[in-house]
């Protein structure tokens, strides 16, 4: 029988796991890494770039490894989850991440991207100011359907109850094709306000589905 | 020497440019909340134009830091006199 999950502050000595945390959670259940493919990027490539930034540990973003919990089970690695409260730092978070991988991404394959904008715009879903954003949620596949992301969950939106009574919505975005990650949050109070999607063709050769989706729970 | 009305203009055309608007008029205080379509792929066009008709190179911390405009104005300035 699982025990119960022992929630922890991420450190440098977790970056690997952050990064398939990110990986994964960004692929949604699909193959289609959305890093890889709007930067025209090897996969180890990602893995290299978002190691790096995350070495940076800039807040108020999703690529930043003090904003991450994790949760262990039995001393084992168990998921993990990025959180931050909206445009808190003064910059959108859209912005603060932009910066990163201009940085970080070689210049040709940002051009690259720069060309796609107008496919990627239509399904753009921008967070939510002053609101507790969760991202990159993640279960280890052998610790799933064992209440991690509840853990998780519970334990961050407690802590900002105490730290930033003011904040009153937690939020998240989705793609609609993960209906495992729809209903998971659905199970614990999250509903969809906002959904965007894409008639062009080619935004399944670039994400994982056409259509994004924003959920939100009052806290 | 630029001043920061001469740099705050150059960085004018270069929004217009960026934001294909002819009308932008931005000023110190603008921020991303004040320009349509100011997302993160405009926001690293900008910037890599900025850097490009400047010759100039940003470091990232200074890019994380600005709050507005005029953050990046003055950063503007500074790396031109030094």
């Amino acid at each position: 029988m699982t025990r119960s999950p022992k929630i922890r502050k991420a450190n440098y000595q977790d970056i690997p796991f952050l990064v398939e945390a990110i990986i994964e959670a960004e692929k949604g259940g699909s193959d289609k890494l959305s890093y890889a493919t709007i930067f025209s990027l090897s996969q180890e490539a990602v893995r290299n770039v978002l190691s790096e930034i995350l070495a940076e540990d800039v807040e108020g973003q999703e690529l930043c490894v003090s904003s991450f919990d994790i949760a262990e089970v039995d001393e084992q690695l168990a998921g993990a989850v990025c959180s931050w409260i909206e445009a808190s730092t003064g910059q959108p978070s859209s912005l603060l991440k932009a910066t990163l991988l201009n940085h970080f991404i070689p210049a040709t394959n940002m051009q690259t991207a720069v060309s796609k904008k107008d496919i990627l715009v239509e399904i753009a879903i921008e967070k939510p100011k002053h609101a507790l954003i969760l991202e990159s949620v993640y279960t280890v596949p052998a610790f799933r359907k064992c209440g991690i992301f509840s853990a998780l969950m519970t334990e961050k939106v407690n802590a900002v109850r105490t730290s930033n009574p003011d904040i009153n919505t937690c939020a998240l975005t989705v793609m609609k094709t993960n209906e495992s990650a729809l209903c998971a949050y659905q199970r614990v109070g999250f509903r969809v306000v906002l959904e965007k999607t894409s008639h062009n063709p080619l935004i399944t050769d670039l994400l994982p589905s056409n259509t994004r989706v924003l959920m939100e729970k009052n806290i | 020497m630029k001043s920061t009305s001469d740099i705050i203009q150059e960085v004018n055309e270069i929004f217009k440019k960026v934001f294909e608007s002819n009308d932008l008029n931005i000023g110190m205080e603008t921020t991303a909340n004040d320009i349509d379509g100011w997302d993160s792929l405009s926001h690293t066009l900008m910037i890599v134009e900025a850097e490009k008709h400047f010759r100039i190179r940003f470091k990232l911390r200074e890019l994380l830091s600005f709050k507005n405009v005029g953050d990046m104005v003055l950063a503007i300035q500074s790396k031109l006199q030094s």
